[in-house]
This record gives structure tokens, sequence and C-alpha cells, in this order.
């Protein structure tokens, strides 16, 4: 190749017009029979791809609406759980006396479980005593 | 009657050129618009046809193809991605198809089977005689390259998309058919101008 082919070359104006000419000289026209036997198969193409697609989209929906369902189950057992105090170790919604007797049991017994009511990084008598001071103590404006 | 309006809203739908880009009207038909494939049916049929008939010289052959090449496009659906232009797209779908049919109508003849070329443009009886002798005198894939570059409005890069070459090849082949119109004395004169 040497480097006129590298060119982009151009053909006169007028031989091109007469190579068109020529092309549209035997130019085939397409009969409405042609038109309707594609555009038939077309529409029934389409309206399959759709029947399809609606399908898939019921499916997606259901699936996604199943799983909001299960989402909000879930979450709604997780609200309605009950809230525990961390005072309260018998769990009977109220922190009073018997939640300090029972980590000072467990003390006893020289289980270390129980909560750290000051942050001190061990459960010991101290947190019984926090315990029984806060179910002791009288609420705000009360007698 | 139903005929008639059948006919009534195809002649509609021919006439009324959809204004959308191919990529606009590939993108609805993906959406399942079936509106859209038929604008594009009616933006390259023409085309299609012509095209078949350059490979097959036969009117009811060529418009066998044309169906063909157009089911097979509306199997694409949906998915489609046009990465070229659309004619590059269609290109060695309607070329593969015009060979099978050339190829199952000889054999329905009997006929020796034609080589796998483009059949040269039917002559005509007037002052394009001269164009129509010296194209017919080029290489089958001369003759392709010219009339995809300079009737189809392809460019170089399209072209060997189309037929699968590189496209040093479809330069060296315009380059080679051009200098055959130049060389050529029924055509000469078109250069000297």
């Amino acid at each position: 190749m040497n480097g006129d082919e590298n060119r982009d070359e151009q053909m006169p104006t007028e031989l091109v017009g007469r190579l068109r000419a020529l092309a549209s000289k035997t130019a085939v026209l397409v009969p409405r029979s042609v038109d309707e036997a594609v555009l038939l198969q077309a529409r029934k193409h389409f309206s399959e791809v759709r029947r399809r697609r609606a399908r898939f989209t019921a499916a997606w929906w259901t699936a996604a609406a199943a799983s909001i369902a299960l989402m909000a189950v879930v979450g709604l057992s997780l609200i309605q759980r009950p809230r525990y105090e961390r005072a309260d170790i018998d769990r009977n919604g109220r922190v009073d006396i018997l939640d300090a007797f029972a980590l000072a049991r467990t003390l006893q017994r020289g289980a270390v479980k129980g909560p750290d009511m000051n942050g001190d990084g061990v459960v010991n008598r101290a947190d019984v005593d926090i315990i029984a001071a806060q179910a002791v103590k009288l609420k705000k404006g009360r007698v | 009657m139903a005929a008639l309006e059948k006919d009534d809203s195809l002649a509609r739908l021919a006439e009324d050129e959809d204004s959308r880009s191919d990529h606009e009207l590939i993108a609805a038909a993906n959406a399942g618009d079936a509106g859209a494939f038929e604008g594009l049916y009616f933006r390259y049929r023409e085309w299609v046809a012509n095209l078949a008939y350059r490979f097959i010289g036969d009117h009811a052959l060529a418009l066998d193809v044309v169906q063909e090449t157009f089911l097979y496009f509306l199997q694409k659906f949906p998915g489609f991605v046009l990465t070229c232009q659309l004619k590059t797209f269609l290109y060695p779908a309607v070329r593969n198809l015009s060979i099978a049919a050339r190829r199952k109508a000889q054999r329905a003849q009997g006929d020796a089977p034609l080589p796998e070329t483009l059949e040269a443009l039917p002559s005509t009886a007037c002052s394009l005689d001269e164009v129509d002798g010296v194209l017919n005198g080029l290489s089958s894939e001369h003759r392709e390259v010219l009339l995809l570059r300079f009737v189809d409005g392809l460019t170089m890069a399209e072209i060997a998309e189309a037929l699968q070459i590189p496209v040093g090849t479809v330069k060296s082949r315009t380059h080679t058919a051009l200098a055959t119109l130049r060389a050529d004395e029924r055509t000469k004169k078109f250069f000297e101008r």
C-alpha cells in the first residue's frame, strides 16, 4: 500500500451521481405484503416481550413486598422486645432493692456476672451499693 | 374495508418517518415499543432490499431476504446494543442471507452454483451504460467496497466492520477501484473535470 491509499479517497461528484442513479434504476420496491408480514411478526414479538416483562415485574414486586413484610415483622419484634435497665437484675421492669440483693447473691456465689454500674471494669460490692442506692432514691419532687 | 384500513395505516406508518435517531428507536424497542421497531423497518427496508438485490439479482429473492433480515434483527430485542451504524450491523446479515437464498434457489433450479460474490449490477439501456460497464468489470470485492462507500455512504471504518476486514484493506480496495475507474476510457472524463 502506498501513501495515496491511506487517504479517504473521493470520487468525482458527477460519477457518484451516476453510480447512485445506476443503483436506483434497479431499486427494489418493498410491497405492502412484505411490510405486513414483518410488522405482524414484530407486533407479536413485542407483545410477548411485554408479557414476559410484566410477569417478571409482578414476580419482582411480589418478592419485594415479601421482603418488606419480613423486615417489618423482624423490626417490630425487635421494637416490641421489652427493654430493661441494666440494674434491673430480675427483669421485672423496675429497679428495686431485690435487684441489689440478687446481684449480691450472685457475687456471694463467686460469680462476677452482672452490670458494672460504676464502670470500673469489675463487678463487685460497689455495684451492689449503687443499685441499692438507685432503688431507694426518691423521684424528684416526691416526698 | 378492513384491508383498506390496514393498507392506510401501513401507508401512514411508512410516510410518517420517525424523527427519532436510530439509537433512540433502538432504546424504545428494547423497552418493548413495537412502533420503534417499525420506524427502523421503514427507515432501512429499501436499503436492505436494494442491497439484497445487489447480491442476488432477483427481486423476489431480495424481498425474501428483507423479511429474513428483519426477523433476524427482531430477535435481537430486547437487549440489542448498537455499537456502530445500523447499516454496518445489518450488512453482514443481508449478505449472508442473500448468499443462502441464492444457493437455495440454485439448488431448487438444479443449476451449477455461482461464486459467493456480489452480483453485477444489471445493465441498463441508457447513458449509464458506460459507468455500468466499468463497474461490472471490477472484481466483486472492489465493486462491493465502492458501492458501500459511494452509494450507501458508509465510512471506511464502517465498511471494514461490515465486511469484517481491516480498514487498510478497504482503503486499498477503494484505491484500486478508483484507479481502475480513473484509467478506464469510459469513466476517465469524470476525473478530468
